[in-house]
C-alpha cells in the first residue's frame, strides 16, 4: 500500500510543478480513527467511533500559497484539487507585496524518507468496548465510594489512530502511523443541590490527559485507584477555607506546571507569533519587542530551562518528520534563565532573520504540522519540557516558607495576547501551616493566582524539582489556526517553587 | 455527485434491518474557501470540500454512535455499531426513542442561502480585502483580518419517519487593524452571516481607522505612554465601562460554553449559575437574553441536531430567569418539553446547548454613552482569553484588547493600559445602563455568531494592569 499512496502522492506533485507550484506538498490521510467510551453517574453514556480519510494539497505559486483539500481520497480527483489549489494561490497572489519566501532545507535533509510508527506495547483498539466500560465503571464506583457529597462523576477513555503520508517538491516522504490513547475522571461535591459553590477533582487532568502510547498508558493512569482519591479531594474542598489573598510562594503540581510554563507561555515562542503574524486571531508574543536581544535576554532565573523536543518517548509531539519535511529534532528555548531560540518555520524563519538582522535561524525547528488533511501547517509545540532541577520534592516540601500555597490540576486559564499577563485557577490548593510547632498542607478552595510572565513570574523561579517528580502528560484540545485547528501537545515538568506571586480565592469580591 | 438522501435511507434501512430500535443520521456535506490575512495579504488560505456522516443508534438497549466522511465506509462503521452494543451493558436510564416524526421545520430559502455567496467566488474576497486594506492603509496602518464564504447543506432523518434538510450558506468577516511599528496600537470588527453582501464592510473599516487614529495621536503627543487606570492604587479596581458588542459577544459566550449556565442538565444538577435561580431576578430590568436559531441576524438554523424544530426561546426576560434549553431526552427525564437544542448524537451526553444566542437592543449609541459618562470610564473594543473562573458564580477573566479607552466628562481622552477583568456576568449585567442596537458579531472566544449590543456597565471589576510595555533586563 505504501507505494500505491507514494504514487499517488507523486501525481499530485509532478501536476503541481508542471502547473508552475515553485513549491507544493500533499498530506494524504488514507484512515484516522477514532473510538471513545463515556461514562457518568453509572450509565454508559457515549460509545462513539469514527473514520475519517482525505487529502490537502499546499502550494506556493506566483509567490502566493494556495491551497484544497477534499475527503474523495480518489486519484481521479488529483487534477481537480491541484488545479484548485493553483487556482487559489493565483487568485491570493495579487494581494501580495513581497512573495512568500522559505528557507531551503539543509542539503541533507532533501530526498530523504522517514518512516515511522509510534511504538506501544497493547493496541488500543484491540481492547473490547466492555473492558473499556468495565474499567470505567470501577473507576465510577471508586467515586461512589469514597466520597459521600458526590453528585456527579464523569469517567472517558479515547483511542486515535492515524497514518499521515507526506511528499514535498524537496522530495521528503514520509510515511507516519501515530497511535494516541487519552483518559481522564472527574468527580463533582456540592454541600446540598443549592450549593453555590461546588467543588470539582480529576485525575490526570481536567480535560482527558492524552499520551502517545498503547492501552498501557492508560493502565499507568490507574484511573480506578486514583477515582477513589479525587473523590475524597472534592469532598474534603467543599468544607475548606476559600484560599487567602496575597503575595505567596507557591509551588505548581506538574499538571498546572505543563500547562502554564511549557503550553501557555510557550505559544509565545512560536515563530510566526513573535513576527507578528497571528495577532488577528492567536495574538503575538513579548519576545517580539525584544527580538534584537535573542540570545542574550534574560526571560526567568537561572533555574528555567525549556526545550522544545519532538523525539520524547511517549510524547504527543513525537514524530519523525514534520508537515514541511522537516526532521524531529530538540531546540533548546531558554538555557538557565537566557532566551535561546523559537519554534520556527521555513517560512517564519525568513521573516524573523530579516527583522534580526542577521540569520539568526539557519533551520526550520521541525514544528509544523497540520491537525488533518483539510488544515493548513501551522508552528505547533510539540513536546515541550521545563527541564528538573536538583532538589527532591519532599525536600522543596519542607524549605518552602509557611504560607505557601501548592496548586493541583488547573481548571482555569487565561493568558494575555502578548503571553505575559495571565490567571490560572486550580481544582485544588493546599496551604502549608505550622500547627502545634509541625508544618502542615491544609486544603484551600478556589485558588487562583497572577502575574506576568516576563517581569516577574519566571524571574522568581526559585527551582523546579529533581526528575524523579516531573511529569509527562499531553493536552489533546490546544487551538490555534482559522478555521480552528486542534492539536495534541506534549509536556513535562517535575512541581515547581516560585516565589512573591500574587495568590487569591476566585470567589474573591 | 453526493445524494444525502440515498445514505440517509441506506442507514436506517440498514440498521432496522440489524434490529435497531432507533437510529438517526445526520449528513452534512459543504464548500469552503477561507483566507486570514497579514500586513493586508492572504496567508494560510484553505479552501475544501467534505462530507460528514453521523450514525447513532439504539440496540438492544444501549446507545452507540459512528461518524465517518466517506461512503466507503459506512458499512464499516454499521457494524461497528452492532458489535459495539452487544458488549455493553444495558443502560440504567432508559433511553428516549420518539414513536412519530418530529414536526417539520422550514424556513424561507432567503434567510438561509445566498446564491451568489454559494459560488465562492474567491475574486470577491480578494476585492473585498482590497477595499478594506485602501481604508486601512490610507492612514498608515495595516490590515489583518480573515475572510471567508462556505455553502453547505444539512440533512436529518430518524427511524421515526423524521426527515429534515435544508441549505444554508455563511461569510465570516474580521478587520484588525494594527499600527506596524507598535501592534498595542489596534483595533477590531467582526460580522458574520449568510453572505459577504449584508456586511457594512465600509463602516467596519471606517470604524478601525478612527480608532486606531486616535491611539496614534494620543500616543504622539504623550511621549508614547497609555493612561495607566491603576496608577496609584492598590488591589482590585471598579470602573464603569463601555463595552463594544464584541467584548458581550465573549462573556456571553463563556458563560452559556464553557460555565454551560443554560444547559438544562447542568440546571437540574445544581452546577448551573441558574440552578435554584428561575422566576428570579438575575440581572437588570434592561436586560432580555434569547436564542433565536430563525432571527435574520444570525446564521439560521431550522431544527437542531436530532430534527426537532427550532424557535425562539426567552432565557432571561427583564432581568427574570424564564428558561434553560432541552432537548428530547432530557425533557423526558425532568417533565420538561425539548426546547430545540439537541447536540449531535455522539455529543448528546454534554445536555443541550442554546447556539444562536443574543442580548436584545436598545436605542442608545456608542456616541451616546461617551456622552453620559462624567465618571472616569473605560470605553474597550473587545476582550481576549476570556475564561470562567467559578461557574457558578458566573465569574469571567481575560483581558481587554484592540482598543481600550478613557472616557471623563463625555469625552474621550485616549488610550490606556490593557487590564485583566474579573467579574461576574450577571452582576456585569445587572448594572446596566445604556444599549445599543444588537449587531451580529463573532465571538472570539468560538468563533461563532452572537447577536448582541453595546452597553455601558457600572463598576465593573478590574484586577490588574496587562503590562505591554518594552521589558527591560533589570525588571523582576
Amino acid at each position: 500500500m505504501n507505494d500505491d499512496w507514494r504514487a499517488f502522492a507523486e501525481e499530485v506533485i509532478g501536476r503541481a510543478k508542471k502547473a508552475g507550484a515553485t513549491y507544493a506538498d500533499v498530506r494524504i490521510h488514507p484512515e484516522d480513527r477514532f473510538e471513545e467510551v463515556g461514562v457518568e453517574d453509572g450509565n454508559v453514556v457515549n460509545v462513539g467511533s469514527g473514520v475519517s480519510s482525505g487529502f490537502g494539497c499546499r502550494v506556493l505559486y506566483s509567490g502566493a500559497w494556495g491551497f484544497y483539500a477534499t475527503d474523495q481520497l480518489d486519484k481521479a480527483e488529483i487534477p481537480r484539487v491541484v488545479d484548485r489549489a493553483i487556482a487559489n494561490a493565483r487568485v491570493n497572489a495579487v494581494t501580495r507585496k513581497y512573495p512568500v519566501e522559505l528557507l531551503p532545507i539543509r542539503d541533507d535533509e532533501r530526498g530523504r524518507e522517514y518512516i515511522y510508527v509510534s511504538p506501544y506495547k497493547i493496541d488500543p483498539f484491540s481492547i473490547p468496548v466492555d473492558e473499556k466500560v468495565k474499567l470505567l465503571l470501577a473507576a465510577d464506583k471508586a467515586m461512589t465510594e469514597a466520597g459521600q457529597r458526590i453528585f456527579r462523576r464523569d469517567s472517558g477513555v479515547e483511542s486515535m489512530r492515524f497514518r499521515k503520508i507526506l511528499l514535498t517538491t524537496d522530495d521528503v516522504f514520509a510515511d507516519q502511523t501515530f497511535t494516541r490513547v487519552g483518559a481522564n475522571v472527574s468527580a463533582m461535591a456540592q454541600r446540598d443541590p443549592l450549593d453555590p459553590d461546588k467543588q470539582t477533582c480529576s485525575h490526570p487532568s481536567h480535560f482527558p490527559s492524552v499520551m502517545q502510547k498503547g492501552w498501557e498508558a492508560i493502565l499507568d493512569f490507574d484511573l480506578v485507584g486514583n477515582a477513589g482519591r479525587i473523590a475524597a479531594e472534592a469532598d474534603m474542598f467543599l468544607d475548606a477555607p476559600e484560599t487567602p489573598s496575597g503575595i505567596r510562594d507557591i509551588i505548581l503540581m506538574p499538571e498546572p506546571n505543563n500547562l502554564h510554563s511549557t503550553h501557555e507561555t510557550v505559544h509565545g515562542f512560536e515563530g510566526d507569533r513573535v513576527d507578528d503574524k497571528e495577532w488577528s486571531l492567536a495574538g503575538g508574543s513579548a519576545l517580539s519587542l525584544v527580538l534584537g536581544e535573542i540570545g542574550k535576554f534574560k526571560f526567568g532565573s537561572e533555574a528555567v530551562n525549556i526545550i522544545a523536543d519532538s523525539l520524547t518517548d511517549g510524547g504527543v509531539g513525537t514524530f519523525a518528520c514534520d508537515d514541511e519535511g522537516v526532521p524531529a529534532k530538540k531546540t533548546v528555548l531558554v538555557e538557565h534563565g537566557i532566551w535561546k531560540s523559537l519554534l520556527v518555520s521555513r517560512e517564519s524563519a525568513v521573516g524573523l532573520n530579516k527583522k534580526i538582522g542577521r540569520p539568526y535561524f539557519t533551520e526550520a525547528s521541525g514544528a509544523m504540522r497540520a491537525a488533518g488533511y483539510g488544515a493548513f501547517p501551522l508552528i505547533r509545540m510539540n513536546n515541550i519540557s521545563m527541564l528538573p532541577g536538583d532538589m527532591p520534592y519532599e525536600e522543596m516540601l519542607d524549605r518552602v516558607p509557611v504560607g505557601t500555597i501548592r496548586f493541583g490540576n488547573n481548571k482555569s486559564w487565561s493568558i494575555d495576547p502578548y503571553r505575559r499577563d495571565f490567571q490560572f485557577g486550580s481544582e485544588a490548593g493546599w496551604e502549608k501551616v505550622r500547627r502545634n510547632g509541625q508544618a502542615v498542607w491544609e486544603p484551600r478552595r478556589n485558588p487562583i493566582y497572577r502575574g506576568d510572565n516576563i517581569k516577574q513570574f519566571f524571574r522568581n523561579c526559585v527551582t523546579p524539582a529533581d526528575k524523579n517528580s516531573a511529569m509527562l502528560l499531553g493536552v489533546g484540545n490546544c487551538g490555534k489556526g482559522s478555521p480552528t485547528q486542534t492539536m495534541a501537545t506534549g509536556h513535562c515538568t517535575p512541581p515547581t517553587w516560585f516565589k512573591n506571586i500574587k495568590v487569591d480565592s476566585a470567589r474573591a469580591k | 455527485m453526493f445524494n444525502s438522501q440515498e445514505v440517509i435511507e441506506r442507514v436506517l434501512g440498514e440498521t432496522k434491518k440489524r434490529g435497531a430500535a432507533f437510529t438517526e443520521v445526520l449528513v452534512s456535506n459543504g464548500r469552503y474557501s477561507f483566507k486570514r490575512i497579514t500586513d493586508g495579504e492572504a496567508y494560510q488560505p484553505t479552501a475544501g470540500d467534505g462530507v460528514s456522516i453521523a450514525v447513532s443508534s439504539i440496540i438492544n438497549g444501549k446507545r452507540v454512535s459512528a461518524s465517518c466522511d466517506s461512503l466507503a465506509a459506512i458499512q464499516t462503521e454499521i457494524d461497528s455499531l452492532f458489535t459495539k452494543a452487544r458488549l455493553l451493558p444495558a443502560d440504567r436510564e432508559e433511553l428516549f426513542i420518539p414513536t412519530e416524526p418530529f414536526p417539520k421545520a422550514s424556513l424561507p430559502a432567503g434567510l438561509l442561502y445566498d446564491a451568489k455567496t454559494a459560488e465562492l467566488d474567491d475574486t470577491l474576497l480578494i476585492k473585498i480585502m482590497q477595499r478594506v486594506n485602501e481604508i486601512v492603509e490610507s492612514a498608515g496602518f495595516v490590515f489583518d483580518g480573515a475572510i471567508s464564504q462556505g455553502v453547505g447543506e444539512l440533512a436529518f432523518a430518524n427511524s421515526a419517519g423524521t426527515f429534515q434538510s435544508y441549505k444554508s450558506t455563511n461569510a465570516e468577516l474580521s478587520i484588525f487593524g494594527f499600527d506596524p511599528k507598535d501592534r498595542s496600537i489596534s483595533a477590531y470588527r467582526t460580522v458574520a452571516g449568510r453572505s459577504l453582501g449584508q456586511f457594512p464592510i465600509g463602516e467596519l473599516a471606517e470604524d478601525v481607522r478612527k480608532k486606531l487614529i486616535i491611539q496614534k495621536k494620543y500616543l504622539a503627543g504623550h511621549g508614547g505612554k497609555r493612561i495607566d487606570p491603576f496608577a496609584g492604587k492598590q488591589g482590585p479596581q471598579k470602573f464603569d465601562v463601555i463595552m463594544e458588542p464584541s467584548c458581550w459577544a465573549g462573556l456571553l459566550a463563556i458563560f452559556s460554553g464553557q460555565a454551560q449556565a443554560w444547559n438544562g442538565k447542568t440546571y437540574h444538577d445544581g452546577a448551573s449559575f441558574f440552578s435554584g435561580k428561575l422566576g428570579t431576578r438575575v440581572m437588570g430590568e434592561n436586560i432580555t437574553i434569547v436564542d433565536d436559531p430563525l432571527s435574520p441576524l444570525c446564521i439560521p438554523q431550522p431544527f437542531d441536531y436530532e430534527g426537532y424544530p427550532k424557535k425562539k426561546l426567552i432565557l432571561v426576560e427583564n432581568g427574570i430567569a424564564k428558561n434553560v434549553v432541552y432537548d428530547n431526552a432530557l425533557a423526558k427525564k425532568y417533565g420538561a418539553v425539548s426546547t430545540g437544542h439537541a447536540l449531535p448524537g455522539s455529543m448528546r451526553n454534554f445536555g443541550a446547548l442554546p447556539l444562536h444566542l443574543g442580548i436584545e437592543g436598545g436605542d442608545s449609541t456608542v456616541e451616546e454613552m461617551i456622552k453620559v459618562s462624567k465618571n472616569p470610564t473605560l470605553w474597550v473594543t473587545t476582550l481576549h482569553y476570556i475564561r470562567s473562573t467559578h461557574n457558578q458564580d458566573g465569574r469571567e477573566t481575560g483581558t481587554t484588547l484592540h482598543g481600550v479607552f478613557l472616557v471623563k466628562d463625555g469625552e474621550v481622552v485616549g488610550p490606556t493600559e490593557h487590564l485583566r477583568f474579573d467579574e461576574s456576568f450577571p452582576e456585569a449585567l445587572s448594572r446596566v445602563t445604556h444599549i445599543s442596537a444588537a449587531l451580529p458579531t463573532l465571538s472570539m472566544e468560538t468563533d461563532m455568531p452572537y447577536v448582541v449590543p453595546a452597553m455601558r456597565s457600572e463598576q465593573f471589576r478590574f484586577v490588574s494592569v496587562a503590562d505591554q510595555s518594552l521589558v527591560n533586563q533589570s525588571d523582576g
